[in-house]
């Protein structure tokens, strides 16, 4: 009996250790179930040659909803930690240069090399933020990556959506108008 | 997934083998897998959380690490078996 009980304990270990690995590196556990199992498959008395096969095909059959659930569990975070940053400049003659900006953004965002995900960041321009502290303050509920003044980019930044803040706030010198 | 195939290939390959555990089915030991999946999926959910809460240059520090431990069971299994 507490053989019994030492093997469910081993094999909840190893299931933890391997399930862990499996969600932090992506690896699949084999590297913990299979020696484990090795060893703990003598207790159970199957022959030698078919002791190595056993192993893989078990921990094969154990990785499928080990990745399932570490894909799940990826994915859920994921898309907030995407970075979604939203591209659109801002100034303070916001309508028609929220739309030049966002024209302008095209061209520049292949610069930039970053994902713009389509959302409708204003629907009324007192959601514009005028300045980066005041997207920090929450003064503006709008994600930012370039503020504008006087039709000059003078920082850039990009919005965490997880995190709700700004990162990578910094200056933009290929933007500065010369 | 490529792990679905494998493990099918595995209950196929050994579908009529004598000698194999109980609750087995081909070189899949169901028994096993049921003991060991329920911890392996919590821990996967935890880790997954874990590596999102992490900076990415610790996380490749780590696979860094993790990755030199199994290369030294390699090689002391090679230089001791």
């Amino acid at each position: 009996m507490s053989d019994l009980m030492l093997l469910a304990l081993i094999l909840i270990a190893a299931g933890g250790l391997s399930g862990f690995l499996a969600g932090v590196f992506g690896v699949g556990g084999g590297t913990v179930v299979v020696p484990v199992l090795y060893e703990v498959i003598v207790m159970l008395g199957v022959p030698d040659e078919l002791r190595m096969p056993l192993c893989a095909g078990t921990s094969l059959a154990l990785i499928v909803p080990t990745s399932i659930a570490s894909f799940t569990s990826h994915r859920k975070t994921d898309f907030g930690q995407f970075r979604f940053t939203e591209t659109v400049e801002y100034s303070d003659h916001h309508r028609c240069d929220w739309r030049n900006g966002a024209g302008a953004l095209r061209t520049r965002r292949s610069i930039q090399n970053r994902v713009r995900v389509g959302r409708a960041a204003h629907s009324s321009s007192a959601d514009i933020p005028r300045s980066i502290s005041d997207a920090r303050t929450g003064r503006a509920s709008a994600s930012q990556t370039a503020v504008r003044f006087d039709h000059r980019i003078v920082r850039s930044a990009d919005w965490n959506w997880r995190r709700h803040s700004i990162e990578h706030d910094h200056d933009v010198p290929w933007a500065r108008n010369p | 997934m490529v792990s679905i195939p494998g493990a099918v290939g595995y209950m196929v390959a050994g579908w009529d083998r004598m000698g194999l555990p109980p609750f087995s089915i081909g070189f899949v030991s169901i028994a096993a897998v049921l003991a060991l999946m329920p911890t392996s999926f919590l821990a996967a959910t935890l880790g997954a959380g874990v590596a999102h809460h992490m900076p990415k240059r610790r996380l490749e520090l780590y696979f860094a690490t993790y990755l030199l431990m199994v290369c030294g069971q390699f090689g002391s299994s090679l230089a001791f078996d």
